[in-house]
């Protein structure tokens, strides 16, 4: 196995826990997420030629995440049209502490954003990283990003304060 | 000086030029109505950082990092949609499969051949499909790999996701000790039922004891897991939730 495939690997482990943050940000359901970056981990690698140096391989990796949940997204899209869905809408909800209560509200919040906001919200508020690197993964303009991105915050705002009482 | 609310994302998101940076920094300096929206920004910004914030914290889970050590590099393996064509293809088989297993060994003859005598099948049929029943259908819901007795009828193999979100299971039922054969299978669940796709004979191995995990599932039960398996099978910690979640995708 060649070194720099090694290399690569222990990269990848390196980011798992951004990673999986970031496809928490994505996939509401902690297992959904996990599976989003384990289907990422499995293409990344099958295709690890594509990787070009100047690209980075975060941002390389974050946008296979993307993918695979763009593609998971319409697959369910399509499942939902053929059969209704028991397990929807069925929570448990669990006594929660108030900064508990916040994440929530927040992830709460997020989930309902359109796709592409919260993409944005994921990739720019949640990761951190720049409008160029964000607009790079999502393959769109950065004026799209930072229109979606505006959309989102203003969305996110409304429904934070919807959702606690609370004008801040 | 007005100041769009995009101009004061940028401004939080450390996103304008330096001269812009200047400006906006001044009008916060001087005016309390921009001060207070870009409080505001930053208040946001910083409430959705945090409730994501907890998941760096979280220990990874074993089989992300076994994927990233040692999934199958190159473009001829791992092939998602070879896999998923695989498993359409397995799908196709299984009305087949069905029909097989209920031709070879008929409801509840079974239930007494490889449970005992407690008189209940473990196997029904339902409309053309081959359902798991009694003892197997509870072994399939509630029993986990890890702590299972070496001595219950149903043994639990390995448990996984397929790619079509379901949850899957191979199981093997034990015959008498000392028996000469006994049946394995791979069971999904759906809707309530746990759909036995394919079903297998498989012999015990010299001692007659049983294995638990994948290595003495007969080829047509690895072949099938193989094909259906989207990523790696679960470990202890996703048995345990999967079935804490009634096995629902």
């Amino acid at each position: 196995m060649s070194p720099q495939l090694e290399v690569m690997r222990e990269q990848i482990v390196a980011l798992l826990p951004r990673l999986r943050r970031f496809a928490r940000s994505l996939a509401r359901d902690p297992h959904d997420a996990d599976d989003l970056v384990q289907i990422a981990i499995e293409k990344a690698l099958a295709k690890h030629e594509q990787l070009h140096e100047e690209a980075g391989i975060a941002r390389w990796m974050f946008g296979i995440v993307k993918n695979a949940w763009i593609d998971e997204v319409r697959a369910r899209a399509r499942r939902e049209r053929l059969l209704t869905d028991e397990a929807a809408g069925v929570t448990v909800a669990d006594p929660l502490a108030p900064a508990h209560v916040d994440a929530l509200a927040v992830a709460d919040a997020l989930a309902r954003l359109p796709d592409e906001q919260r993409l944005a919200v994921g990739l720019v508020l949640i990761e951190g990283l720049s409008y160029k690197e964000a607009a790079y993964i999502m393959e769109v303009p950065i004026g799209t990003l930072t229109s979606r991105l505006a959309r989102a915050r203003t969305a996110l705002q409304d429904m934070l304060r919807g959702s606690t009482g609370d004008t801040r | 000086m007005s100041l769009s609310d995009e101009i004061l994302m940028a401004y939080v998101d450390g996103e304008l030029d330096e001269e812009k940076r200047a400006s906006v920094a001044q009008a916060v300096a001087t005016d309390s109505e921009v001060a207070r929206r870009v409080a505001q920004q930053r208040l946001l910004r910083a409430s959705v950082q945090a409730a994501f914030s907890a998941v760096l914290d979280e220990p990874v889970p074993e089989h992300l990092v076994r994927a990233a050590r040692s999934a199958p590099a190159g473009t001829t393996v791992a092939d998602l949609a070879r896999k998923r064509a695989a498993n359409a293809r397995l799908r196709r088989l299984l009305p087949q499969w069905g029909a097989i297993a209920a031709s070879l060994m008929v409801g509840a003859l079974i239930g007494a051949r490889f449970l005992g005598n407690s008189g209940e099948g473990v196997l029904v049929t339902q409309s053309g499909q081959l359902i798991a029943h009694g003892a197997l259908a509870h072994a399939l819901t509630d029993q986990l790999a890890g702590s299972q007795a070496a001595s219950a009828g149903v043994q639990i193999g390995v448990s996984f996701r397929a790619h079509s979100g379901e949850y899957c299971r191979t199981f093997s039922l034990r015959r008498d000790p000392g028996g000469a054969s006994a049946l394995a299978g791979l069971a999904c669940h759906s809707r309530g039922d746990w759909h036995v796709d394919v079903l297998a004979r498989s012999a015990p191995d010299d001692a007659g004891a049983y294995h638990q995990a994948g290595t003495a599932l007969p080829s047509a039960i690895s072949q099938a897991l193989d094909a259906a398996i989207a990523g790696e099978p679960l470990d202890a910690n996703g048995e345990r939730a999967a079935r804490e979640r009634g096995w629902r995708p």
